[in-house]
């Protein structure tokens, strides 16, 4: 059974839809490109409470009616009444059945293998993960290499659980399966596509 | 109910959704201007139009079927320290979508209610009402009876 969503305590999404979420989409394009990049988005609009603008904005961009999205955030909280009324999406219960995972607290996200990672088949058919983070920074931090990068990057993600990057490797151990990676913070993302490697 | 709360049934609701969804943008625009103190609103969905799968069954009872697609416009809006309403409405009139949906925000609230309800409402739906009988008078001019001539044997 679905619960109503509580119209009453809604905020308005994006002021002009579709410039936003063109816009919004070119940044994701731009961090999916250069693993490890940094993409500020110039997005002005209040996300609901737990949100980032950042992973606001790349929930209204990328979900829709047919696309099913797993969140750590409560059934019904303002968070996920939110994201079903402006993105239609379904919330599933069962992170592995999830096209989408939006997690809040990445303290204390589920180990990767808990989300789909494709099959040999159809390696496209897993989730993609959007991460808030506590900080993102390319100052120091973790080696990135492969496609899209032309020596290394750099990129420091805040507030990870400790096994994440270990979790991580075995991820790329499987490559081509896994999961694709959106970290947010604040107006910021950063990507970490399967295909990156992480050199410690 | 989840609505008896606040004085009406979903039912009601349905009902008036559907008045001010089928009249027309112009009698709605009237009806706003003469609105003496009109409330200040905001968009939770901006009017969009897009096409919807209408599905109907023969004789109303057999198995849905997709009868085809229809462009609606849909929109909702917040007044500001108020309801929200919603709209759905057919064609691509976005102006018709927005007051629609901000007369079913004012119908949602007890100080508004009655006074929209017979200002507004009733008068559409007689207005309404008018133009039905007058398609259904057209239509029964032009109905034929088909019927069988059975061949003596």
């Amino acid at each position: 059974m679905v619960s109503p969503i509580d119209l009453n305590r809604l905020t308005p999404g994006f002021s002009d839809p579709v410039q936003d979420s063109r816009q919004t989409f070119r940044a994701i394009l731009d961090a999916m490109s250069h693993p490890g990049k940094i993409v500020t988005m110039d997005n002005s609009f209040s996300p609901p409470a737990f949100l980032n603008l950042a992973s606001a904005a790349v929930c209204l961009t990328l979900l829709d009616f047919e696309t099913t999205l797993w969140t750590d955030l409560k059934s019904k909280s303002k968070g996920t009444d939110w994201l079903r009324f402006h993105c239609g999406c379904s919330i599933v219960q069962d992170s592995s059945e999830a096209v989408f995972a939006l997690i809040t607290h990445s303290d204390t996200m589920p180990t990767l293998n808990k989300f789909k990672t494709g099959n040999d088949e159809s390696p496209e058919s897993s989730t993609t993960l959007i991460i808030q983070t506590g900080g993102l920074s390319s100052t120091d931090g973790i080696r990135l290499t492969g496609p899209g990068i032309e020596t290394f990057s750099t990129l420091k993600v805040e507030g990870l659980t400790k096994g994440f990057w270990q979790d991580r490797q075995s991820q790329f151990d499987m490559f081509p399966l896994g999961v694709d990676i959106i970290f947010t913070w604040e107006n910021r993302l950063a990507a970490l596509p399967r295909t990156t490697k992480v050199e410690g | 109910m989840p609505f008896n709360k606040n004085g009406y049934t979903k039912k009601q609701r349905q009902q008036w959704m559907s008045v001010l969804a089928k009249s027309s943008s112009q009698e709605l625009e009237d009806a706003w201007q003469g609105i003496s103190e009109k409330p200040d609103y905001r968009h939770l969905h901006k009017p969009e139009t897009g096409s919807i799968m209408v599905r109907a069954r023969a004789g109303g009872s057999d198995i849905r079927f997709n009868l085809g697609e229809m462009t609606a416009t849909r929109c909702t809006i917040q007044i500001i320290k108020g309801h929200v309403g919603s709209a759905y409405v057919m064609g691509r009139d976005h102006r018709h979508a927005e007051l629609a949906a901000i007369f079913d925000a004012l119908l949602q609230d007890p100080l508004h209610h009655h006074k929209i309800l017979n200002r507004v409402v009733s008068r559409l739906k007689v207005s309404y009402d008018k133009r039905k009988e007058e398609v259904s008078k057209k239509s029964a001019a032009t109905k034929v009876d088909f019927f069988t001539m059975v061949r003596g044997e």
